[in-house]
């Protein structure tokens, strides 16, 4: 969390001081035409389940990274192919009263976003920002291991979810650029199980994801 | 030729064949088949000693220290490392590459004599040629005690607890469990008593009786506030054996290549004598097993700072209020209470009374025996109180080894009430052997406590309901009144829950 909150920081930092010592530069893509760029990504993600995770990992956000293909399309319109990941670690424990005991076992959950999403960019001729909203549906493939588990205990699920996101690119040099988005997902049944989010009727592996990416590509 | 010639001419030329083949010395020479069957010796009356601990007879000149191989490395260089760079990631280490073996993606990296694998590891895996380095550190299987009779003891594996021992490897001698019994052997000492008549056994006299720490549950550093509430004394020894095979279940020294295995073998153990037997009659002892003695241990233990109390005793009749009253107490502050249900279930089914309010205390469990087979146990006691069940064995179905094992004393030398050979018990020669009953059952849930109490659940209440939650649900599905919530599954609880599973 604090790492990703440094590198958000300093891509702040790198948008301000460039906007300040560049002039504006047009995009280089026809208007109407397809252009390609890839990203990396890195923020945090804060999951709807807040007691199941509170009591497993004392908190119910994580650093979510990933990478994916940005795609612009005529009309304004974008697609965005992204897989990211999320890796927490904590503890297992024992719900009663209310109250949560913890037993010192390490628990480790990995999930694993893969997405689509298409919207619609606002993109004009000449502007180096470029805001943009969009939804679209993912596969969430989630992992846990706790220590001493065997491969029966190890706990894995794959399922369907949805989400809406919003935000910006700016264009920063030549083929480069960095953004910042906030998604919401919504992933029903991602948390079914036997485990303490079950116990707790906390079924959605959704969450509120903030976040910046790197761009490099046709603009 | 005779056939022992012809034996010695045979061995001559395989020998020699794998000298001409080049086979690596040590290697094994596999003889044709003489057509001589298998020999069976049946088993044995009694398992022959093993090496101790999880340490092997002999040691290899290579791995001096059994935990890896010295001379050697794990290596897996990444695909796009050259023979150039390997080389030079080698000659760091004085490491020379061997062919990589079958089955494998990665190789193994003789290193010269002196080489401390370790090291050499750290050495190469900081290489961005490496993708991995380690020393080839020796494998062995998961804890099983090796005790050798821990082979006999059924009851272990019927609760996964080779596994539960690996989180938690028999708690600590933070944690206090006290034994309301007939006592413990726990320590050594003659003691003269005076044999007074009771029908039809003639007065002993003036008798000197010997003591002896039970060898099977270690030192004196492990007994913690003994105290005799038969005799008033701080020296409450066992006449009978019933409280020594408690505590073994209990705590048994584990893992000493002697012996059997116990739940929670690194406890300390608080032995405390409510319960009298012939011999105390006989001798004459002050008191007898009341209500109000075992109410008044109850608060001597919660007082002298046990953490888990088992109370494999109990009668019929009425209700025990003040037996309650003192368990109440106990949980109260924080002591974890387990009672046998009672063995009474071909006798009427009566409750037993120290055990009949388990349902209204948290923090208080009552226990029932099953078998081998995880079934009820034809004594174990039935009621809307049973609430876990563990085994506490049961011979009708699988013969006396269908009990629970562990070490007390040699009955040949304690129970002498025989008018033929009617004389002074001793109480200094110990065996091991099977006994049943919901009083074997209950330490197997005390020593299950003691492990939660040292991975961090102190509260009473918390640690029933865990068990309860984490039990095998057995018979009817849900609670039922032959098992309760099912049969103890320590690993379950130890493991508790995680987001998922």
């Amino acid at each position: 969390m604090t790492r990703a909150l440094l590198l958000i920081t300093a891509l702040l930092s790198a948008v301000t001081a460039s906007a300040q010592s560049r002039p504006a530069a047009p995009p280089v893509a026809e208007p109407g035409g397809v252009a390609i760029r890839g990203f990396a990504d890195a923020g945090t993600e804060m999951f709807h389940a807040l007691d199941s995770f509170q009591a497993v990992f004392r908190k119910n956000s994580g650093t979510r990274v990933g990478g994916g293909v940005a795609v612009t399309l005529p009309l304004g319109l974008f697609a965005d192919v992204r897989v990211s990941r999320v890796r927490m670690t904590g503890e297992r424990a024992f719900l009663f009263g209310g109250q949560t005991y913890r037993l010192g076992v390490a628990d480790t959950l990995t999930v694993i976003p893969i997405q689509i999403t298409g919207g619609l960019r606002g993109a004009r001729r000449g502007a180096r920002a470029t805001p943009y909203i969009g939804g679209g549906f993912g596969w969430y493939r989630a992992s846990e291991r706790a220590a001493f588990s065997s491969a029966d205990e190890v706990a894995e699920r794959a399922t369907g979810g949805y989400h809406l996101l919003g935000g910006a690119d700016l264009r920063l040099w030549r083929i480069f650029g960095v953004g910042g988005e906030v998604e919401w997902s919504q992933v029903t049944n991602g948390l079914a199980g036997s485990g303490i989010a079950s116990s707790l009727k906390d079924t959605n592996l959704g969450g509120i994801s903030v976040r910046v990416r790197l761009l490099a590509g046709r603009w | 030729m005779n056939r022992r010639h012809a034996l010695t001419a045979a061995a001559v030329l395989v020998s020699a064949a794998a000298l001409l083949s080049g086979q690596e010395p040590g290697a094994p020479a596999f003889l044709p088949a003489s057509g001589l069957p298998a020999i069976d010796r049946g088993l044995r009356e009694w398992d022959a000693p093993r090496p101790p601990g999880g340490a092997r007879a002999v040691s290899r000149p290579d791995a001096p220290d059994d935990s890896r191989l010295n001379g050697s490395l794990i290596v897996r260089f990444r695909d796009e490392a050259t023979p150039d760079t390997r080389t030079r990631s080698l000659s760091l280490i004085h490491g020379t590459s061997t062919a990589q073996p079958a089955w494998a993606d990665f190789e193994i990296v003789a290193l010269p004599p002196g080489e401390d694998p370790e090291s050499a590891a750290a050495t190469m895996a900081a290489r961005s040629d490496v993708a991995y380095a380690q020393p080839r550190y020796r494998v062995h299987k998961m804890f099983v005690p090796n005790d050798p009779l821990y082979s006999r003891q059924w009851n272990f594996p019927a609760l996964d607890m080779e596994r539960t021992w690996d989180i938690n490897r028999g708690a600590s001698s933070k944690i206090v469990v006290a034994v309301l019994d007939t006592g413990m052997a726990f320590r050594n000492a003659t003691v003269r008593f005076t044999g007074r008549a009771l029908f039809p056994f003639p007065a002993l006299g003036p008798v000197e009786v010997p003591f002896a720490a039970a060898p099977e549950l270690g030192g004196a550093e492990r007994f913690v506030a003994p105290r005799d509430f038969i005799w008033n004394t701080d020296a409450p020894f066992d006449m009978e054996g019933h409280g020594t095979h408690i505590a073994g279940t209990i705590g048994q020294v584990t893992n000493n290549a002697s012996g059997v295995a116990g739940m929670a073998f690194n406890v300390r153990l608080m032995p405390i004598k409510v319960l009298d037997g012939d011999w105390d009659a006989v001798f004459n002892s002050p008191n007898v097993a009341t209500d109000d003695l075992v109410a008044r241990a109850i608060r001597y233990a919660a007082d002298n700072g046990a953490h888990v109390l088992n109370l494999s005793v109990g009668r019929e009749g009425g209700p025990a209020p003040a037996v309650r009253a003192a368990i109440e107490y106990a949980v109260a502050h924080g002591v974890f209470v387990v009672v046998a249900a009672g063995n009474e279930f071909e006798s009427g089914n009566l409750p037993n009374r120290f055990a009949d309010f388990a349902r209204d205390v948290p923090g208080m469990v009552a226990v029932g025996g099953t078998g081998r087979t995880n079934q009820r146990a034809f004594y174990s006691n039935t009621g809307s109180y049973v609430e876990l069940v563990a085994p506490g064995g049961d011979m009708r179905r699988g013969g006396t080894t269908a009990g629970i094992l562990q070490q007390t004393y040699d009955q040949d030398v304690v129970d002498r009430f025989f008018l033929s050979r009617f004389g002074p018990p001793r109480f200094d020669v110990f065996v091991y052997d099977y006994y049943q009953g919901s009083s074997m059952a209950a330490p197997h849930v005390a020593g299950f406590a003691a492990l939660l109490m040292q991975q961090g659940i102190t509260n009473p209440a918390v640690i029933e309901a865990l068990m309860e939650a984490t039990a095998t649900d057995l018979g009817t599905p849900g609670r039922d009144n032959e098992y309760g919530y099912g049969l103890i599954n320590p690993r379950a609880a130890l493991r508790g829950m995680g987001l998922i599973k």
